[in-house]
């Protein structure tokens, strides 16, 4: 299958301090790649480099088979980017917006855009100034499919919206994907809602990756056993069995991909003592926090 | 594309094109009731005197007026790019960067002569309706630096909005500032007349440099 975006080594510095180092991945045609990762962690820093507003440190992200810092325009009519914050020119009104950019795209939808407005019951002269950021968040995605490109770039969409405007937000993108073959990249640092609509992710920690696979896989193949000791000079370490841990008093969580007798097998082969060892149900999201780490 | 973009231009600087087009028409009127009240209460040789003599401008109010023009149509241009950092918008269009950015700084150009013409037009009227041809000409003349400021501070003040870091802002407003000066020294009529030239090659390196602060900002270098 054919690779739309492809990064390559990616590595990248604001000054001294290492943002991540030696970033790899591909997103496929007609896939939905997301970028899970908490706060601080350069989601938008790919992002940047990808859309070519900064140069990495070091390695490369090939768009469309370009370098993402030399895109041409015509590869970037091919590109669709939300920007964070749903960024939009701010002095336009509904009508103005999409009258300014129908002019840069030759296959310009506008009854996709027009859909959205109707739903929301927006006024065409409503200034997206006076907007709410659930309504801008309408406009820029209308606008983004009404340029019906190839692949579409979200960067944190989730960002400021509330429940219901994240869920119309997903349903609508997930219509026109499905419906147009489209390909999209995407980062959110909440990640609940992304569950059900990514085919393939990677989370992002510490200046690394710490993930890549799958979505429904990591839910499956990640869990989390608690368990209580009487030992109280118990140290636990991270390793490749034991990806987190949390401690409570004499109650511990710990986070692992293996199963619940490979892990009883390296409690033995460690000499921990332990009571009532079992595991528990997670949600995406404690899974998510359970690997990244509540802070 | 390049009609969308001056769609999108308009949209920014129309009132403030109606703001100084009012401004200047004001002004004008101004300069021409005040030079008929000269005239009638002083007598035309006094007037005379003022003018040629003392070398007193009556339309000396207009002075500042294109200058502040050109910064004010720079930051209606320019403030809502870089506010959020929304000329990545504008950078992710379908267009080379740099013939948008200088279409969008020819837009501007445009608009300042809009404002221009309007002094221009307006001085020749005025000044026709009052004094000898020799005055007007020489008022069109003495303006020219005056207009000349305001392209300076027009691309001045663009350039300033769009540069990145607040170290090279400071660096190029003192040089603006210096340079504004300069083009403000008159104490008469006529005095730029041989020296306009050089000023105005300063005024083409300034359209020019704009570029680079464009360029950095795009490539997300400092």
């Amino acid at each position: 299958m054919q690779n739309v975006i492809e990064c390559i080594n990616l590595t990248h510095k604001y000054g001294k301090k290492l943002i991540f180092k030696d970033l790899n991945f591909t997103v496929q045609r007609g896939k939905i790649f997301g970028i899970l990762g908490k706060n601080g962690m350069g989601k938008t820093t790919i992002i940047n480099i990808m859309m070519g507003f900064l140069q990495p440190t070091s390695g490369r992200i090939m768009v469309l088979s370009e370098e993402s810092h030399n895109l041409s325009p015509q590869t970037r009519a091919r590109i669709g980017l939300l920007h964070e914050g749903h960024l939009a020119y701010d002095f336009m009104t509904v009508e103005q917006v999409e009258k300014f950019y129908s002019k840069f795209f030759t296959n310009w939808k506008k009854e996709f855009y027009y859909e959205l407005m109707n739903k929301m019951d927006m006024n065409y002269d409503h200034k997206i100034s006076r907007m709410s950021c659930g309504q801008r968040s309408q406009v820029a995605l209308g606008l983004i499919m009404a340029q019906n490109p190839e692949i579409m770039i979200l960067d944190d969409y989730s960002m400021g919206l509330d429940a219901g405007y994240r869920m119309l937000f997903l349903d609508y993108l997930l219509e026109y994907v499905h419906g147009n073959n489209k390909s999209v990249f995407m980062t959110s640092h909440i990640i609940q809602d992304l569950e059900k609509i990514i085919d393939d992710a990677i989370i992002i920690g510490y200046q690394k990756i710490l993930l890549q696979m799958p979505i429904k896989e990591f839910v499956n193949s990640f869990h989390r056993y608690c368990f209580i000791t009487d030992s109280e000079s118990l140290q636990l370490e991270k390793n490749d069995i034991i990806k987190n841990f949390e401690v409570i008093k004499n109650k511990y969580s710990i986070y692992s991909f293996h199963d619940i007798n490979e892990i009883k097998a390296y409690f033995k082969q460690k000499n921990i003592s332990y009571e009532d060892l079992q595991e528990t149900f997670m949600t995406l999201e404690e899974a998510f926090i359970g690997l990244t780490g509540k802070y | 594309m390049y009609k969308a973009i001056l769609y999108k231009e308009w949209i920014k600087i129309k009132w403030v094109l109606v703001g100084f087009a009012a401004i200047c028409l004001a002004v004008l009127v101004y300069i021409g009731l005040d030079s008929r009240h000269n005239i009638e209460m002083s007598g035309a040789i006094k007037t005379w005197l003022l003018i040629i003599q003392r070398k007193v401008l009556y339309y000396s109010l207009l002075k500042y007026i294109p200058l502040f023009a050109g910064i004010a149509l720079a930051v209606a241009q320019f403030v809502p790019e870089m506010t959020k950092n929304r000329f990545r918008l504008s950078f992710h269009l379908p267009i080379d960067e740099k013939r948008m950015l200088l279409f969008m700084i020819l837009i501007g150009l445009l608009t300042n002569m809009l404002v221009y013409i309007l002094i221009i037009v307006g001085l020749m009227i005025t000044g026709s309706a009052f004094y000898p041809q020799e005055i007007v000409l020489s008022s069109l003349i003495t303006v020219t630096p005056w207009l000349l400021a305001g392209i300076a501070g027009y691309l001045a003040a663009s350039m300033i909005v769009i540069e990145s870091t607040w170290k090279n802002r400071i660096i190029l407003s003192i040089i603006s500032i210096a340079y504004f000066n300069l083009l403000f020294l008159e104490n008469g009529y006529n005095e730029y007349r041989f020296s306009f030239w050089y000023y105005f090659i300063v005024v083409i390196l300034f359209s020019i440099t704009i570029l680079f602060p464009g360029y950095r900002l795009r490539k997300g270098s400092k």
